[in-house]
């Protein structure tokens, strides 16, 4: 007992003490532990959720990339097809329009030769007649005498046969 | 030139209050409770946001830094946010109260007073845990709420259990029991002079280096006083969440208590 009078111990001090800790205790736990406790709780919470949102969705994102990469795929080789099947018939339609204006060309060209072989063969009938004419009268002149419708005649085939065969 | 004024062991007795003494550490006590009432009521006032501002922020620190603390001794969420008060107001008030001793004017601004027979210079502020009588409270506190957790967590005869062993079943364990219920006693003891005795001694020591080297040289012991109250309030607040865990949770004793008590 000396040594509790020595240390100063009051028991109306000591439950003082007590009360003064308990309301501090109190005031302190309902003003700061409890609200911002609550308000950490809460905005965990918060954060856990939103985690969880980001995560599904980029689990979403992720299986949209994949559709489309899918898609992709499938539109790539759509399209290969497509790309193909119109190479093969442009390719179709170059050859045949190719050959239709080879066959085209080819009429023209054989047209024109007749044309040419026609306008040549008139060319040089007129030709031997003036030729045959001019060589008849050359020939009266030289002699001093007319031909007849026969000699003439025979004249120029003779002629004509001594013609090179090119220019016959 | 006048001796060293080391202060007495008991807290001196400034006025009265009807048959109430009013001590220099009760003073210093309310004054810590002051303190605590104005951040409290800006803290009340402020309101708490979503967003928090700087003053919300600093609280937020302060408590999530005690949680996170608490938790990773107490090891269970629940029980943390159970024991959280207790142990965090220990932390907090003890902390509070020790710094506020090593302030200028505690021990310095004196009245004239009678203390144990004589007429002294009677420091009005004393350092809160200076005094028996406010870490006894403290250690009283956390003893007896120690044992109520114990048996709100494990029921009256199974807590109980560990302390009571009947002799002719588990000797063993009844001596083991006999010494568990000292050591219960003996963390009263320990808890309020452990802390008494540094605090007091830091008082001392500031007085005597004061003496000595008034300019200066107390500055390393202000420092070191600092600490020693962090250092004092963290093992306060960590010893009583360690024995609030270990009262409990249910160890071997325990089911030698069940059986006893059902015997």
């Amino acid at each position: 007992m000396e040594l509790l009078a020595k240390l100063g111990i009051n028991w109306g001090l000591l439950i003082a003490q007590i009360v003064n800790f308990l309301i501090v205790m109190g005031v302190l736990g309902f003003f700061l532990y409890r609200p911002i406790l609550n308000l950490l709780d809460a905005r965990t919470e918060r954060i856990r959720k939103s985690m969880e949102d980001a995560k599904r969705i980029e689990q979403h994102a992720q299986e949209l990339a994949k559709l489309r990469e899918a898609e992709m795929k499938r539109l790539d080789h759509e399209s290969g097809e497509h790309f193909e099947r119109i190479r093969k018939e442009a390719q179709a339609l170059h050859e045949e329009l190719l050959a239709n204006a080879k066959k085209e060309a080819e009429a023209t060209l054989q047209g024109a030769l007749k044309r040419i072989d026609e306008e040549r063969r008139i060319m040089m009938e007129d030709v031997m007649k003036t030729v045959n004419s001019v060589i008849v009268r050359m020939t009266e002149k030289l002699l001093e005498r007319e031909f007849t419708p026969d000699d003439q005649k025979r004249i120029q085939e003779q002629l004509i046969a001594d013609l090179p065969k090119s220019i016959r | 030139m006048s001796g060293i004024e080391t202060p007495p062991l008991a807290s001196e007795t400034i006025f009265h209050l009807g048959f109430f003494e009013i001590r220099n550490t009760l003073i210093m006590s309310w004054l810590a409770m002051i303190v605590i009432f104005i951040v409290m009521f800006f803290a009340w006032r402020t309101k708490y946001k979503e967003v928090p501002g700087r003053f919300q922020a600093l609280l937020e620190l302060i408590v999530e830094g005690l949680f996170g603390f608490f938790q990773s001794v107490i090891g269970d969420k629940k029980q943390t946010r159970t024991f959280f008060p207790l142990v965090a107001t220990i932390m907090i008030f003890l902390m509070l109260a020790n710094w506020m001793g090593i302030l200028p004017g505690v021990g310095s601004i004196t009245i004239l007073g009678e203390h144990e027979g004589h007429m002294l210079n009677l420091p009005i502020f004393r350092s809160m845990n200076a005094d028996v009588n406010m870490t006894l409270a403290i250690a009283l506190i956390s003893v007896i709420a120690t044992q109520l957790f114990g048996i709100a967590a494990l029921g009256v005869l199974p807590y109980a259990g560990k302390f009571f062993v009947a002799p002719w079943r588990d000797p063993i364990g009844s001596f083991v029991g006999i010494l568990e219920l000292i050591a219960e006693l003996a963390k009263i003891i320990s808890f309020s002079f452990r802390l008494f005795g540094n605090i007091f001694a830091g008082e001392v020591l500031l007085v005597v280096i004061s003496f000595l080297m008034p300019y200066f040289a107390p500055i390393p012991f202000l420092g070191l006083e600092i600490f020693v109250g962090f250092i004092q309030a963290l093992v306060f607040a960590l010893l009583t969440a360690v024995f609030l865990k270990m009262a409990a949770t249910a160890h071997g004793g325990h089911e030698h208590g069940v059986e006893v008590a059902h015997a």
